[in-house]
C-alpha cells in the first residue's frame, strides 16, 4: 500500500502545489488507515484542495480564455467524447459545439433559479447541458472546452452540468457536427441514454398498454377504465400507441411509437382501428410482431428500463440479398 | 428491475447441436442453453418456413409440435396448454408458411447421450420472405462474430475460469464460451464447419443473376399453372419448359434453388409446389 502513496502524492503536488508532507499524511490516512481505494483517495484529495482555489472562475468566459493553458489544465484532465459520457461522471472535460443556448428559469427546492440550457454536440453524440452560473459568453462562441463538468441524468439521458468550479474556454479548433449513425442495441443498452440515435431491431412482442388507449384531456395521462389517476372519472381522448420489445440479438429495449408512427408502421389509421376496437390489438400484433424496423429517437434510461421514444420508424429496405453478398465477400 | 433476456440468433443446426445447459437452478437467475459457438440462449428468435404441425396431445391435452425450417435444418417448437396463443396459432396454420417465433430454449435429455433442443414459443406470427431473408443475414453475421471470438479463445491457450476472465471484455458470452470449448471439445475444424454452414445459408438468399430470375419466376408460374392441388411432378415441369426451349439442366438447377430458398417445397418426393 505504502508504495502507491508516493506517486500519487507527487502527482497531486505538481497539480495543486500543496506540500508533499501534507499530501502524504492525508493519503496514508485514507489508504492505509481507512482502506479507501487509492483512486478514490486521489480523487477526494484533488477535490478537497481544488476547492480551496478561487471560485467563480466560470463567471466570465472572456477572462477564462485569457488564462494560460498550464494554469487551467487540471492534471486529471480526461477529455471524454460525448458518446462515452456517463451519468454520475464528475471532473471530466468535454470539447463540444454549443447549440441553441437559452436563459431559462427553473423551479428548484431552493426557489427559482436562472440557468442557461441548451445542447452540446461533438461528432459522436449530442447531449443536453445546464449552466448553473451566468456565462454570457457562451452565446458568442461556437465551440467550448469545459473542464470539470459533472453529469446527471436529465430526462433519462446524461446531461452535462456547468457550475462555478467549471473552467470554460473557447476552443480554437473545429469540432465536427454530430452525424447519426446506426448503432446496435448491444451498444445502446450499455449507455445511460442517448439523444437522437438510430437502430435496427426485430419487434419481438407488444407490451401491455399497446393499441387504442384513452388519455385524460387535462393532463394527457393514460386512463384506466375511464379514470384518470389525477382527475378522476371523465370522458377520455382516444389515442393510439405501441410499446414494443425491440431486440436485435445483442440487446433488448422497449420502443414507444405514438399514433402517427403506429399508423405508419401498421398501415391502418386510428379511425379504422377504432371502428372495430376488439380487433385493433390483433391487427397491430399481426402486422408487426416478428418483423424488423429501423427506429430513430431519444433513448432514455429510467425506472422501467431503457425506452426508445421513436421520432420515426421505417421498414428496412428489402436488401438482405445485397447484404448477404457483401458478407460472403468477406468470408472468401 | 431485472433486465429482459435478449433473444439470441442461431441457425437451427447450431441450436440442435446444443447439449449444454448452464445456470443456477434458483428462482431469479435465468437458465441458458449454450450452443457450440458459445451463444448463451435463454430466449431465441427464429424466422423460417413452418413445414409441419402435429397435435401430439394425449387424453384431451393440448400439445402441438411443429417444425420451422431454415437453410440449415429445422427448429422444433412445442406449444402446450400454457402457450395457448401459440397453440391456437399452430392449430390453424396452413403449412408451408413463413413464420417468426420467439421463445424460451429447452434441452430435453431422455437419456445420457441423447438430447433434443426445442423452442417454447412466447410469440409467433406470420411474416413474409423479406423478413425471413433479413433474419438469415443477421443470424449469419452474429454467428460469424461468435465463430471469430471462439477462434481467438482457442488460440489464447487459456481454458476454464481463466478463459472466462480473458474473454470478459470481448463477449457477453464469456462464461458460455469457455464452458462450450470444454463441453463440445471445440476444435478449429468444428468452427470451420459452422462457418461453412453460414456460408451456405447466406448463399441461399443471394439473388440469382438476371437471366436466372426469369427462369425461377417461370418455374414458379409453371408450377402454379400445372398444379391441381397436390403439386407438380418434377419431370412434368422439366418437360413443359423443355418444350418452351429451356435447357432441362438449368430448369433442374432452378427447381433446386427454389427449394433451397424455401420458395418451393416437396409435398411428397418428386412433387413440387410453390409457396
Amino acid at each position: 500500500m505504502e508504495d502507491m502513496i508516493a506517486p500519487i502524492a507527487d502527482e497531486l503536488n505538481r497539480a495543486l502545489g500543496i506540500d508533499r508532507d501534507t499530501l502524504e499524511r492525508e493519503l496514508t490516512l485514507l489508504i492505509v488507515e481507512f482502506k479507501v481505494p487509492p483512486e478514490e483517495a486521489r480523487r477526494s484529495l484533488l477535490k478537497k484542495h481544488r476547492q480551496a482555489a478561487p471560485v467563480g472562475q466560470a463567471k466570465a468566459l472572456r477572462e477564462q480564455a485569457l488564462v494560460r493553458q498550464e494554469d487551467t489544465a487540471p492534471i486529471e484532465e480526461r477529455v471524454v467524447p460525448l458518446k462515452d459520457v456517463r451519468t454520475g461522471d464528475a471532473g471530466i472535460t468535454v470539447i463540444a459545439n454549443v447549440i441553441d443556448p437559452q436563459y431559462r428559469e427553473i423551479v428548484t427546492s431552493r426557489g427559482n433559479v436562472a440557468v442557461i440550457s441548451g445542447m452540446l454536440e461533438d461528432a459522436t453524440a449530442r447531449l443536453h447541458f445546464t449552466a448553473w452560473v451566468d456565462v454570457p459568453d457562451i452565446f458568442n462562441v461556437k465551440t467550448i472546452v469545459a473542464r470539470d463538468v459533472y453529469v446527471k441524468s436529465f430526462h433519462g439521458m446524461p446531461g452535462i452540468n456547468i457550475n462555478e468550479k467549471t473552467v470554460l474556454e473557447e476552443y480554437q479548433g473545429t469540432v465536427g457536427a454530430y452525424v447519426r449513425k446506426p448503432r446496435t442495441l448491444g451498444d445502446l443498452v450499455r449507455t445511460d441514454g442517448a439523444c437522437d440515435v438510430e437502430t435496427e431491431g426485430d419487434i419481438l412482442s407488444l407490451r401491455p398498454g399497446s393499441g387504442i388507449i384513452e388519455r385524460c384531456p387535462t393532463c394527457s395521462r393514460v386512463m384506466q377504465k375511464g379514470q384518470c389517476r389525477a382527475h378522476g372519472r371523465l370522458e377520455g381522448v382516444r389515442d393510439l400507441r405501441i410499446k414494443a420489445v425491440l431486440d436485435d440479438g445483442t440487446g433488448s429495449i422497449i420502443c414507444v411509437l405514438d399514433r402517427p408512427l403506429t399508423e405508419k408502421i401498421v398501415g391502418v389509421l386510428l379511425d379504422r382501428l377504432a371502428a372495430a376496437p376488439e380487433k385493433a390489438y390483433e391487427t397491430i400484433r399481426a402486422a408487426i410482431v416478428g418483423t424488423p424496423v429501423i427506429v430513430t429517437g431519444n433513448l432514455t434510461k429510467g425506472d422501467y428500463g431503457m425506452i426508445l421514444v421513436a421520432a420515426d420508424v421505417d421498414r428496412p429496405a428489402d436488401n438482405a440479398a445485397a447484404l448477404a453478398r457483401t458478407l460472403l465477400g468477406e468470408l472468401r | 428491475m431485472t433486465e429482459r433476456e435478449t433473444a439470441r440468433r442461431a441457425f437451427a443446426r447450431e441450436l440442435n447441436d446444443a447439449t449444454l445447459t448452464y445456470g443456477e437452478h434458483t428462482d431469479r437467475t435465468p437458465n441458458f442453453v449454450v450452443t457450440p459457438t458459445g451463444a448463451m440462449c435463454n430466449r431465441i428468435f427464429a424466422v423460417g418456413v413452418l413445414t409441419e404441425v402435429e397435435n401430439i396431445g394425449t387424453g384431451g391435452q393440448t400439445l402441438y409440435r411443429a417444425r420451422l425450417a431454415d437453410p440449415t435444418g429445422a427448429f422444433t417448437i412445442y406449444a402446450g396448454q400454457y402457450q395457448q396463443e401459440a397453440a391456437s396459432f399452430l392449430s390453424a396454420a396452413v403449412t408451408p408458411i413463413y413464420v417468426a417465433v420467439s421463445g424460451k430454449v429447452r434441452v430435453f435429455s431422455p437419456e445420457p447421450g441423447t438430447s433434443y433442443t426445442s423452442i417454447r414459443p412466447e410469440e409467433i406470427n406470420v411474416v413474409d420472405r423479406s423478413v425471413r431473408d433479413r433474419w438469415i443475414y443477421h443470424t449469419a453475421a452474429l454467428t460469424l462474430d461468435r465463430i471469430k471470438v471462439a477462434e481467438k479463445a482457442l488460440a489464447s491457450g487459456f481454458r476454464g475460469e481463466e478463459l472466462t476472465w480473458h474473454l470478459i471484455h470481448q463477449t457477453d458470452d464469456a462464461p458460455g464460451l469457455s464452458r462450450a470449448i470444454d463441453h463440445y471439445q471445440l476444435s478449429y475444424n468444428a468452427l470451420q464447419a459452422y462457418r461453412q454452414m453460414v456460408f451456405n445459408a447466406l448463399s441461399t438468399i443471394i439473388e440469382p443473376v438476371a437471366p436466372e430470375i426469369d427462369l425461377n419466376q417461370l418455374v414458379i408460374e409453371t408450377v402454379d399453372r400445372l398444379d391441381t392441388g397436390e403439386g407438380v411432378k418434377r419431370e412434368d415441369i422439366v418437360a413443359e419448359l423443355r418444350d418452351g426451349g429451356y435447357d432441362p439442366e438449368n430448369v433442374e438447377a432452378s427447381i433446386n434453388q427454389l427449394l433451397g430458398e424455401g420458395r418451393c417445397y416437396e409435398p411428397k418426393i418428386g412433387f413440387i409446389k410453390s409457396i
